[in-house]
């Protein structure tokens, strides 16, 4: 029992290290200025204007093959290219919430919090005015494609889910330097 | 993120440079991170009283020596 609670307690260890490590790294320099900021918040963005296009071509085409080749490519670019843009924005804003609490300091706590905060707020929004687009569209249609209902949910959470990391990396004013001298 | 009107002035950049103690040092010492006392000494960030008693405890002056609500004067300056 007590070499298995070691054991867990080194590989947390391990883990935390890791953690930190990946913290401690700088802001990549062209992520530094707020126009590069704002420019890696245009692609995530656009990233997830992809899979809410995908949905847009299964309510109007599914079921067809054209609904379906268009969804299937524009969930792979949006998914290949989401890949590396939002892990580069979970990079820079440093809110990620798979960090554990006691690895940030009082600073990035609130920063997360306030990220997480206003992320909920628009979450809110998005799922109001999906529901209220999706009840207008169920209301025009006679069948409603699976396709469409399951696309639609996608890009919603995918929405939800990055908007705290693109939130944060909009608000977020340019990070100092190590060894920048004020 | 603090707003102008609840803005603290501090001296670390000061203190700092006069210690000889790099920002990466004072983050270590503080258990925070380099950022940290970026945003601290840039004056985008206004310290819990727990962070602002370790500074001072860091470089053993007092707090008020370190932190203020009004803009230090400038040295050679009258007052």
């Amino acid at each position: 029992m007590t070499v298995m609670r070691e054991s867990t307690m080194s590989k947390r260890s391990k883990r935390d290290e890791r953690l930190q490590k990946l913290m401690e790294q700088d802001v990549p320099a062209r992520y530094r200025s707020h126009k590069g900021r704002l420019r890696l918040v245009a692609l995530g963005v656009g990233c997830l204007a992809l899979f809410w296009a995908a949905s847009v071509v299964c309510w109007l085409l599914a079921p067809s093959t054209t609904a379906m080749v268009s969804t299937f490519v524009l969930c792979g670019v949006g998914l290949a290219a989401g890949a590396w843009v939002f892990g580069t924005l979970i990079l820079v804003s440093g809110v990620s919430g798979r960090i554990p609490e006691h690895l940030l300091d009082e600073r990035q706590l609130q920063q997360r919090y306030r990220a997480h905060a206003d992320a909920h707020r628009a979450s809110l929004l998005l799922v109001f005015v999906t529901c209220f687009v999706v009840l207008i569209l169920m209301g025009d249609h006679d069948h409603v494609s699976a396709a469409a209902v399951v696309v639609t949910f996608f890009a919603l959470l995918a929405s939800i889910a990055a908007l705290p990391y693109l939130i944060a990396t909009w608000k977020m004013t340019d990070p100092p330097a190590i060894d920048e001298e004020p | 993120m603090s707003t102008d009107k609840e803005n603290v002035h501090n001296r670390i950049p000061m203190l700092r440079a006069e210690r000889g103690v790099s920002r990466r040092d004072l983050a270590t010492a503080l258990g925070v991170h380099y950022q940290t006392i970026g945003y601290l000494e840039r004056g985008e960030y206004s310290p819990s009283l727990h962070l602002a008693l370790r500074i001072a405890e860091y470089f053993e002056v007092p707090v008020e020596v370190v932190f203020s609500l009004h803009p230090f004067p400038r040295l050679g300056s009258p007052s």
